[in-house]
Order: C-alpha cells, then sequence, then structure tokens
C-alpha cells in the first residue's frame, strides 16, 4: 500500500475517531439536559419488611408548630402495621422525614434520610440519620430542640417498646444536631413542649 | 465488487479496506484524488476546529496579562499597602533628582537619589519597592514589613504619571479618641506603642516617650461631660497626650488592651463612688481572675444563616470581641475567647479549655432563628439534664468524689441560674423592651460539661426582619457586649459577696 495512503487512511481513523467520541460526548450532554427531575429520594436507606397488604394502623407524628414558638404539634398519619417494632418506627420516622401534610414546619431538614434503625432490649432506639439532618438545619436553638424533640416524641409515642433515643449523625455519635444540644447521651420522652402541655424544658423562673 | 462512487465509502474502516483491494489498481488510481480531497477537508476542518478550541483560553491570556501590566509592577502585595492618609506629612519629589531636601514632621532631612537606592540622612532605602499606580494620586506603600534596617522607619510611595516620590516619616502612631456606648473613652491606636501614664489631680498625661502621635480627637459636641478638654501635650514633640478631667472627676482608671492596642480611660467621680456607667467602684481584692467568653458556632459550623453571606458565626465573634473588651475594662480580669477567630472548635475542646483554665464563669453568645416567631427575644439558658435526674442528682455530684464530664455543671448550677437570671434582667431591660421573661433551661452540650457559673445567651430571632439588619449594625452588638457585661458586672458582686 502506498504510504500516502497509508498516511490518509490513518489521518480518515483519528478523525472517525475523535468524530465519534465527539458524537457521544454530545448525545451525553443532550441527555442530561432533558434527563427528568432526579426521583426522589427515598428517607429510609434499609427499608422496613412490611407487607403492602398488612393494615393500616394510626400514628400520631410529631411537628414543629408554624404559629407558636417552642410548641410541637401532632399529626395522625396511617402506615402498615408490622410484627417488629424496628419496622414501625422505620415506618414512623420515615413519615416523620417526609415532612407535614398539615402546614406545620419540617420536623428534619430536606435532604436527611434514615440510614438505620435499631432497637436493643432496655428500649433504647438508635436512629441512625444521614449528615443532611445536620448540615441542612436552618439552626437556631429553639429549631434544634424542636427536631430532636419530634424524634424522640414520636417514636416514644407509637411504639412502646421505646423508651429511650439516641441519635448517630452518619453511623457516628455527634456533638450536636447545630451546634447547642448534646446529642452524646439519649434522649426521653419529653412531651412539655407538646401542644396543650405546661412547657417545662424551656421555661425557668428567675 | 465494483464502486461506482468513492465518495459513497461511508462504511467501517475495514470494510473500506477490504473493498477497496478488491477493486484493483484503476479504481484505486481514480478514486486516489478524491480521497485525498476528503482527507483534506476533515485535517482543515480539523485545524480549524483547533483553533477555534485554542482560541479562548489565548485571548483570556493576554487580557489577564494586560490588566497586570496596568495595575502596576507586581512587586507589592495589597497588605503592603496602606491608605493615603496614614502618611500624616507627605512630600512629592521627583524620583530621579540627585538630591531633594525634604521636611518631615518639622525637620529638614536631605534625600538623595542614586542607582537602585534612595538615602535619607545617612538611612538608605535598599530594598525599596517602586509601584506605578493607575491613578494620579500617590499610592502610599509601608514599607515596614519588606525592608529591614533603618529603612523601617520611613515610608514612601510614588505617583504614576509623573515618576514622583513621596516620602513620610512612618515613625508615628495614629491615636484616635471615641466615646464608647458605656460612657468610657477609647483611644485607639494603629499599632502597638507603649505609653506612661502620668496622673496629676484632674490631669492626666500619657506619654509616648520618642513615639511620634498624630491624634484625632472629639468634637465638641462629641465631648463627654467628664473630660475637660484633650490634645496633644507639645505639638512640637507630638509625643504626649494630655486629657484634662472635669471638676467633680477625682481620678481616671486607665487600662490597657495590648491584644487591641487600645487604652481605656474611664472617670472615678470625687463625691460619688461610682464609674460613669453607673456601676459600683472595684473593691481591692476581686477574686475573680479570668473569664471564658464563647462565640457561638465558628469556621465549618456557620450556624444560622443571618442573610446571604451573613452567618451567625461571625455576629457572635463580633459581639464576643466587644464583650472581652468591656470586661476587661470593667472588672480588670483575664478574658479569653474561646475562639479567638473564624476557626472550627469542637464544644469538647471549648469545654475542657475554659474548665482547665479554672475560669470563674463562661458566658456563650448565641443569635436566635425561629421561623414561626415574629418577635426577637433575647433568652439567658442554663444546662438541663432531661431525664436524667434533677434536684437529687444535683446534690449527689456536688458530694461524689470524681463527677461525670457532662454533669460538672450541676455543682455551679444554682450559681449559673443566677447569673442567668442576672443576664435575663438586663436582657429584658435592654433588648426586650422592657418585658418580663424567664430564663430557660436546655440539654446544652456546651453548658453541661462545664465546672463554673455558665449562661448560654440567645439573641433575637435571625428570622425576623429587623433584627436581620440591626444585629449586623456596630450599635446593636456594643448594645448587646455592654448589656452583657453589666449583668456580668452585676453578679459579680452577687457571687463575691462574704
Amino acid at each position: 500500500m502506498p504510504r500516502h495512503l497509508l498516511f490518509g487512511l490513518i489521518c480518515l481513523l483519528l478523525i472517525s475517531l475523535a468524530g465519534v467520541s465527539y458524537y457521544y460526548d454530545l448525545q451525553q450532554r443532550i441527555q442530561e439536559l432533558v434527563r427528568p427531575s432526579p426521583e426522589p429520594v427515598p428517607y429510609l436507606a434499609v427499608p422496613p419488611t412490611v407487607s403492602p397488604t398488612s393494615p393500616l394502623r394510626m400514628v400520631k407524628l410529631f411537628f414543629p408548630s408554624s404559629r407558636q414558638e417552642n410548641r410541637l404539634e401532632g399529626e395522625m398519619r396511617g402506615i402498615r402495621s408490622a410484627q417488629l417494632p424496628s419496622d414501625v418506627a422505620k415506618q414512623v420516622l420515615s413519615e416523620l422525614i417526609g415532612g407535614s401534610q398539615e402546614g406545620r414546619l419540617p420536623a428534619l431538614p430536606p435532604g436527611t434520610r434514615l440510614h438505620e434503625l435499631f432497637l436493643t432490649k432496655r428500649g433504647l432506639a438508635v436512629v441512625d440519620l444521614s449528615q443532611e439532618a445536620s448540615l441542612n438545619h436552618p439552626g437556631g436553638l429553639t429549631m434544634e430542640l424542636a427536631s430532636i424533640y419530634c424524634v424522640v416524641n414520636s417514636l416514644t409515642q407509637n411504639v412502646p417498646e421505646i423508651q429511650q433515643v439516641q441519635v448517630l449523625i452518619e453511623g457516628v455519635e455527634a456533638e450536636t444536631l447545630a451546634g447547642h444540644i448534646d446529642l452524646s447521651r439519649p434522649f426521653t420522652e419529653d412531651v412539655s413542649m407538646v401542644e396543650g402541655n405546661q412547657p417545662a424544658t424551656l421555661s425557668g423562673s428567675q | 465488487m465494483h464502486i461506482e462512487n468513492p465518495s459513497s465509502i461511508r462504511l467501517s474502516s475495514s470494510q473500506f479496506t477490504s473493498e477497496f483491494r478488491s477493486t484493483g489498481r484503476a479504481t484505486e488510481q481514480e478514486s486516489f484524488p478524491r480521497l485525498l480531497c476528503l482527507v483534506a477537508v476533515f485535517i482543515v476542518s480539523l485545524t480549524s476546529m483547533m483553533a477555534v478550541v485554542c482560541a479562548g483560553p489565548s485571548r483570556s491570556h493576554v487580557r489577564h496579562d494586560s490588566s497586570r501590566g496596568v495595575a502596576g509592577s507586581g512587586l507589592l502585595s495589597s497588605r503592603h499597602r496602606c491608605s493615603v492618609d496614614s502618611l500624616p506629612s507627605m512630600r512629592a519629589l521627583p524620583s530621579r533628582a540627585r538630591a531633594e531636601t525634604v521636611q518631615i514632621l518639622g525637620e529638614r532631612r536631605l534625600l538623595r537619589g542614586k542607582k537602585g537606592a534612595r538615602t535619607l540622612g545617612n538611612e538608605t532605602f535598599q530594598d525599596l519597592p517602586v509601584v506605578f499606580a493607575q491613578a494620579e494620586r500617590p499610592v502610599p506603600f509601608d514599607p515596614l514589613s519588606t525592608a529591614p534596617g533603618p529603612a523601617a522607619a520611613q515610608k514612601a510611595g510614588t505617583v504614576a504619571a509623573s515618576e514622583l516620590g513621596a516620602v513620610g516619616a512612618a515613625d508615628f502612631v495614629r491615636l484616635s479618641a471615641k466615646l464608647e456606648a458605656n460612657g468610657v473613652l477609647r483611644l485607639q491606636a494603629n499599632r502597638s506603642v507603649a505609653a506612661e501614664v502620668q496622673q496629676e489631680g484632674a490631669r492626666v498625661v500619657l506619654q509616648f516617650g520618642k513615639t511620634r502621635i498624630e491624634f484625632s480627637g472629639l468634637t465638641g459636641s462629641q465631648m463627654p461631660s467628664w473630660i475637660r478638654s484633650m490634645a496633644l501635650g507639645q505639638p512640637e514633640t507630638a509625643n504626649q497626650l494630655v486629657i484634662e478631667l472635669a471638676g467633680g472627676v477625682g481620678s481616671a482608671r486607665i487600662s490597657h488592651l495590648a491584644s487591641q492596642n487600645a487604652t481605656i480611660v474611664e472617670p472615678i467621680y470625687q463625691d460619688n463612688p461610682k464609674t460613669g456607667d453607673g456601676s459600683p467602684a472595684q473593691p481591692a481584692s476581686w477574686k475573680w481572675k479570668h473569664i471564658t467568653v464563647d462565640a457561638g458556632h465558628g469556621g465549618l459550623d456557620r450556624g444560622t444563616a443571618i442573610r446571604e453571606q451573613v452567618y451567625e458565626k461571625d455576629v457572635t465573634l463580633a459581639i464576643a470581641r466587644k464583650l472581652r473588651w468591656a470586661l476587661e475594662t470593667r472588672l480588670g480580669v483575664t478574658v479569653v475567647l474561646s475562639r479567638p477567630d473564624d476557626r472550627t472548635q469542637s464544644l469538647e475542646e471549648r469545654v475542657t479549655a475554659a474548665n482547665l483554665a479554672r475560669s470563674n464563669l463562661l458566658i456563650s453568645i448565641h443569635i436566635g432563628s425561629s421561623a414561626p416567631s415574629k418577635v426577637a427575644h433575647s433568652y439567658a439558658y442554663t444546662a438541663a439534664w432531661p431525664g436524667e435526674g434533677s434536684a437529687a442528682a444535683e446534690a449527689g455530684t456536688m458530694q461524689r468524689l470524681f463527677v461525670p464530664w457532662h454533669e460538672a455543671q450541676r455543682g455551679s448550677l444554682t450559681w449559673s441560674q443566677r447569673l442567668a437570671g442576672s443576664v435575663q434582667a438586663e436582657l429584658n431591660r435592654a433588648l426586650n423592651d422592657g418585658q418580663a421573661l424567664n430564663i430557660r433551661h436546655i440539654p446544652a452540650k456546651l453548658l453541661r460539661a462545664l465546672a463554673m457559673p455558665a449562661v448560654l445567651v440567645e439573641l433575637g430571632n435571625a428570622r425576623e426582619a429587623g433584627f436581620q439588619s440591626a444585629v449586623q449594625e456596630e450599635s446593636f452588638q456594643n448594645l448587646a457586649a455592654a448589656t452583657l457585661a453589666s449583668a456580668v458586672e452585676k453578679f459579680r458582686t452577687l457571687h463575691e459577696r462574704p
């Protein structure tokens, strides 16, 4: 084969190669542009083992009030019955992370996911949340306290096996959720912030 | 197999090759020029594409270079620049002149031009960088940090258009007087300077040795009632500041804040043992030695967002710095910030530092954020252990030999609550429009482990529009710091009462 022909062929090969790669790159970019908005991130990394046919049961979730400062308001929600208390707890938290349906403030910041939830025999629920719970938190002491007690009270009120709740962030013990409240110790139920009760935690006297 | 039209060859290269071979020599020769054309077209288009791709960066590179060329020689970084008004006596002289007499603060000095260096008296500007600016006004720069030796005592600058150099004395300190919100006088120097204080009756003299002072005082209306006059004692030497106190003021308490290059002058009244802001005079032997002021959040933990690019961590640090100054001057104790700048510091580290320093008190500053609330109330918080026992546990902890780290606060809780009460009373008066709001108790990570009276203060509400703008203002921050300082001062009289 003559040399100039070989040269021409090599050039053609290179050019076609570049053309093909450019075509694929372009196609990928177009696909990225027209791709529909991403699927909503599932709130649970490990879904509970619940049969879709199992009967519904009502649970009471707590969300920060949008009208009053330092108040939590209850909201009824239907979940699937499950044999294991941890499966009930996971559903409760999933619903809680999903937010209020009646215009209350979010209990946990957007983007939060529940990595894992397990129960010890002594009634301690260990809740492992994703880092968004801390990173996306709007801040403020009262909002932080409300977030924590929404989780704690929603779990303790709906799952009788749970007496205490320990919150982890990304699988490890965190100092705080938003810079104030101690997360290193487990929390017990505190309904003093719940509407209709006398506030205790946040009040005092001079 | 015969190919009618070689331009139809758009198949894969292997197909192309095999078909080409099968056609024989005649076809090969016939199609070759067209193929060559095709290749040439491809190469030309490829080259032009490459040219287009490369053109962008090269153009921007040129732009970048030209902008640097205009801005200057690139010898100086911005930190070497100083504002024009910090050169008190600036003289312009032709940089190529052999010698020029210049007058610096009343002294006539000979400035000689030399290749690569200039001399002023016996002092030579060896490493004097020259900057050419686009502006017509002189751009002074500060060779203090770059030129060692005698040149460090001088400043110089050049004017771009005429290549003029300007030289002025740098051996001066710019001192400005400012009246603080709590009625004390703050003398702020632009750099660190040593001053000797002499008090003779109602006359206070701050002697600055050989350092010359450029002083900007207060105008008549700004002058507080307790100062009769304030001026440089001897204008020609410009090294002493004389403050004449008004009648009724016995003497002044002078405190130096070395960390801030500031001196605080506070009146001590003759007939009435009270300072200007109504706080009691300091007894001889206060037991307090150390106070920790904690600026909430910091570094990666930005706290709540007050506005775009304005975060809680910055505001708390600003208030904490002001509070440190206020406490240092009022109480005369060492005040340490748990984080001196914008750095990430865990709560555990802050607690450890305060406990190890055996601080007498800790006050932590935060900004509130409450979405539903339309009001911006400020609260004082103390530690709580919900679900972990109460008064009984507190008593138990106090008697135990070893105290769990997270319960160290139990022993000081009573005093913390009194401190919080004092803080809340002051907050109610100054920031809560006189409303009688109560202190609050929370399971705060920081407070629980502190082995001293400790309070966490949450100021206002970052979601409230009025507060959002107020909290960034110096006046609000001064007020907050003064309020907290008053509360601490009142608490001390309570705490140290025998």
